[in-house]
């Protein structure tokens, strides 16, 4: 039996992934705590962060054939505003809202161009839309294993809220977040999230494999705790 | 009721005097006269009146087609059929009030409509941007996601077919774009058929092949063949060394 997991900087591995190197150390994060409450599983992760969902479904494709009807797939979908432009470097996607690094100079040109004259949200949402529903197909086969399907950032049928529930619920108010992020230009916070809602997000998707229950991501979370005195802290906002 | 979704391959040809007005003030050969269309042929068939609902549209995108599908797949009721035809994977909905100028690999487009800026970043993104890989995903992704459609409306007895335009997909051998290539004898013809009329064919099919076109698909929602073969049956070579 294998756990497949499919995501971005939600679902990568702090350990293995490159450009993290401020993430703050935990005992082990959601899909470490998903497998081991799994028992008997190898864990295969293909995430990447700032990926676009584009990647994520591509790379959920290129394993589907592996799948078996005993495996457990989490496919964490991402932004629907990032666009995997550099095929070779899908964590370059989040141009909207992050710098771009490893680009050539007409490759920064091009994505500046691009986001000054073609920033279209429906043809965005269209997208998000069908690689949600194609992800449904997927799930609806006879010989499908059990498969969730989790928001990043914006809502999907079945689901109650989305990631950003919790990783933004950690900040007492959202002034706080723009500040935290001048102050952590990469987030220290392993998936965006404290130790213990690593802990309650893999009860959630365990409770929903075993039993169906529906996920909630908006409530049971530790929240609040990131504050005006403790924001430009480290390592007391994961653990 | 008929449903049709897709590109230039499906469009209603009730929009074909428009489209002669604008292939006259682009000085371009008028479409060639015809009365029905193989989606006129199908509706009349099914529901006996060409009156359909059509919502393709020339040089759109997949993203497009999947944007106006779940815009109105809630109206479809039992015993209607769908027809979503999908097209090339490499288009994108760059701007949104213009999702017709989405063919930007062999399309100039309308720079009285997009701007100047616009139309640069779209070239900026056929340069360096365009990842085929993401094209194939999307492709792959919006076959998948039809299919849910699909699945979730068979329930209420609407019956559904996805076409493939360009790249091939489960269920169906061969492609549109295959028929009318193979209306000419070789690539050379074609070329030069293009240069001349820009494809005056409407629906880029000859007479003759919207019907069998049109047959097949009948035969399809008559659940009298489910196998659709693009690859066979068709004229081929109507087109020769012009």
């Amino acid at each position: 039996m294998t756990l497949w997991v499919f995501g971005d900087s939600y679902t990568a591995d702090g350990r293995k992934t490159k450009g993290s190197d401020n993430w703050q150390d935990i005992d082990k994060n959601w899909v470490e705590l998903l497998q081991e409450k799994l028992g008997e599983v190898q864990l295969n992760i293909h995430a990447s962060p700032g990926a676009a969902n584009e990647w994520i479904f591509n790379e959920v494709q290129e394993h589907i054939d592996e799948f078996t009807p005993n495996d457990f797939v989490v496919v964490q979908l991402s932004c629907p505003s990032r666009r995997w432009f550099f095929e070779d470097r899908p964590e370059a996607s989040n141009f909207q809202y992050s710098p771009g690094v490893n680009l050539s100079k007409n490759e920064e040109k091009a994505l500046e161009i691009y986001k000054r004259n073609l920033l279209n949200e429906r043809a965005d949402a269209a997208n998000y839309k069908m690689i949600e529903m194609a992800l449904k197909s997927v799930a609806v086969n006879e010989e499908a294993p059990a498969m969730a399907v989790i928001p990043g950032f914006d809502s999907i049928r079945g689901i109650k809220g989305t990631l950003g529930n919790v990783c933004f619920g950690e900040f007492e108010n959202q002034d706080l977040v723009g500040k935290y992020f001048v102050d952590h230009t990469n987030d220290p916070r392993i998936n965006h999230m404290h130790e213990e809602n690593h802990k309650i997000l893999a009860d959630k998707i365990y409770n929903y494999f075993k039993t169906w229950q529906t996920i909630d991501l908006t409530s049971d979370f530790k929240s609040g705790f990131i504050n005006s005195s403790n924001y430009k802290k480290t390592n007391q906002l994961t653990s | 009721m008929l449903y049709v979704f897709g590109d230039s391959f499906a469009v209603d040809i009730q929009h074909m005097d428009e489209s002669n007005r604008v292939r006259e003030l682009n000085k371009l050969p008028q479409f060639q006269s015809l009365n029905n269309n193989w989606v006129n042929l199908v509706s009349n068939k099914l529901t006996g009146t060409v009156t359909h609902n059509n919502y393709a549209m020339a040089g759109c995108s997949n993203e497009y087609i999947f944007h106006t599908l779940m815009q109105h797949k809630d109206k479809f009721k039992s015993n209607d059929c769908v027809i979503v035809v999908l097209t090339d994977c490499n288009r994108r909905w760059f701007v949104e009030q213009y999702p017709e100028f989405a063919n930007w690999t062999n399309c100039d487009f309308d720079l009285k409509a997009i701007t100047k800026n616009q139309n640069n970043a779209i070239q900026q993104y056929g340069k360096y941007l365009d990842n085929e890989l993401a094209s194939k995903a999307i492709y792959d992704a919006i076959f998948w996601a039809t299919v849910n459609v699909a699945q979730q409306v068979a329930s209420n007895n609407t019956k559904f077919l996805i076409i493939p335009g360009f790249h091939s997909i489960q269920g169906i051998q061969g492609t549109l774009v295959e028929v009318t290539a193979a209306e000419f004898d070789n690539n050379k013809t074609l070329n030069q058929y293009y240069k001349k009329t820009s494809d005056d064919r409407w629906n880029h099919l000859s007479k003759a092949n919207h019907k069998i076109l049109a047959d097949k698909v009948i035969d399809f929602f008559n659940d009298t063949n489910h196998d659709i073969n693009l690859n066979h049956g068709f004229i081929e070579n109507i087109y020769r060394g012009i």
